[in-house]
């Protein structure tokens, strides 16, 4: 009942915050790509050192055209025609991939099928155990927030743990008195 | 030996000389000597801004053409205990001054003064330049707006070519009514943009007008939010860690309960 009142209260107060938050959200974003665009240009060097990386990077793999490459930071197109999020945009002609890349791992055949498919399970559970620790760490990270704001918890903890010890201790001095009168 | 801070921003009219009067001021009061130029050669206002317009005899120009002595050209502000005004020209231009001579001129307060503070014009050419040769620290003065914010980046990057690390910000004229409606971008927004240390906000505020219009710097009136505003920035600039006060955000009960429903 009592959550259902604050979810009323919260869905009110996000509605105002939409409706007028438009012209400074507007400044922000306009601005991000404003000064993203400005530092880029600023730096003459900037696009062209990307460029040349990223060409020795795809040479590895593919034949390319150099002296037709274009790389150029530009605006993605939206739907309606407006200019969208900065984007790098990349055109390399392809002249061929290389030989190399036509080689295929061949994995050792005797003990064929079963180890293949241990192999495959393996490789499954590794990219499920990587998945798992990634949720892990993405559900610990608020966790460590939560810490950081409750700390006096802990203290509590401890002050409940310790007068456990102190009921124990009580009752085995109890015990201990049960026996000394005896 | 003394600190050397120019004030820039890039954009025009966003607050340096303001800002340059007010926070020399402010670190007279806390008992430092102040010396403050004027290097907006051509255009000068940081003397009229301090109200000490009729006692210039001599300028920059004058002290780096040699037909005076620096402390002729100096004037002494005679509400403070330790503030001096270093007029600039008002019939040359920016070519007068190069930044070689600006050093040696900056040199030679350091030995005497313990703050020099020097209002850099509007702009990237040769007065930024003349500004920014032999200073240690900078700080960049910006307002909320997108042009303002747009040069003061471009600013930074030139800041941080040059010989002057770690420029800090003064985000000013915020006004805290737009900001709440999210008609301003707040403080928040600009220091994520511009990614430096904020080192003060300064609110829009009326008293800067008037107490300019009877030439006197905002901090001696009591009652202007802006004077304030100036007071804590000297203080950080001396080292304090102060918490940086930010105009509109009241730590009160009733501001707590709204932040809750926001969530």
């Amino acid at each position: 009942m009592f959550e259902n009142m604050m979810n009323f209260f919260k869905k009110l107060g996000k509605k105002e915050s939409k409706q007028v938050n438009n012209s400074k959200d507007a400044a922000k974003e306009r601005l991000h790509l404003v000064l993203m665009q400005d530092r880029a240009n600023v730096s003459a060097d900037f696009l062209e050192l990307m460029k040349q990386e990223i060409i020795e990077v795809i040479k590895k793999y593919i034949d390319v055209d150099e002296r037709e490459i274009d790389v150029r930071l530009t605006n993605k197109e939206n739907g309606d025609g407006t200019n969208g999020a900065p984007a790098l945009y990349a055109n390399i002609p392809i002249l061929n991939i290389k030989n190399e890349s036509r080689k295929v791992e061949i994995k050792k055949e005797e003990p064929k099928n079963k180890k293949d498919e241990e192999k495959q399970d393996k490789s499954n559970k590794k990219q499920e155990v990587s998945k798992k620790e990634e949720v892990k760490e993405e559900t610990s990270k608020p966790k460590e927030e939560h810490n950081d704001k409750k700390v006096d918890d802990p203290k509590k903890e401890k002050n409940t743990e310790k007068t456990l010890e102190n009921k124990e201790q009580d009752s085995v001095k109890t015990k201990e008195k049960i026996k000394s009168e005896n | 030996m003394g600190e050397v801070i120019v004030i820039t921003s890039g954009k025009g009219g966003v607050g340096k000389t303001t800002t340059t009067a007010n926070l020399g001021s402010s670190l007279a009061l806390e008992g430092k000597k102040v010396v403050l130029i004027d290097t907006d050669i051509g255009l000068r206002n940081l003397d009229v801004v301090m109200g000490l317009e009729n006692r210039i005899v001599y300028d920059i120009v004058d002290v780096v053409e040699e037909k005076c002595k620096l402390r002729q050209a100096l004037i002494k502000d005679k509400r403070f205990k330790e503030l001096y005004l270093l007029p600039a020209a008002q019939t040359r231009d920016k070519s007068a001054v190069n930044e070689e001579q600006m050093r040696n001129l900056v040199g030679k307060l350091k030995e005497e003064f313990d703050y020099i503070l020097i209002d850099c014009p509007a702009g990237i050419e040769q007065g930024f330049k003349n500004a920014i040769a032999g200073a240690d620290r900078a700080i960049v003065v910006t307002t909320a707006e997108i042009s303002a914010i747009r040069d003061a980046d471009r600013i930074i990057g030139l800041l941080e070519s040059s010989e002057i690390k770690n420029p800090e910000l003064v985000i000013n004229r915020i006004r805290p009514n737009m900001v709440k409606k999210g008609e301003m971008m707040d403080v928040d927004d600009i220091v994520d943009l511009l990614s430096i240390d904020l080192i003060g906000v300064v609110p829009d505020d009326e008293y800067i007008i008037t107490q300019t219009n009877k030439g006197e710097p905002v901090i001696q009136n009591k009652r202007a939010p802006s004077g304030k505003a100036y007071l804590e920035i000297a203080k950080r600039v001396l080292g304090e860690k102060i918490e940086v006060t930010i105009p509109g955000r009241e730590k009160g009960f009733f501001s707590k309960i709204k932040n809750i429903f926001k969530k």
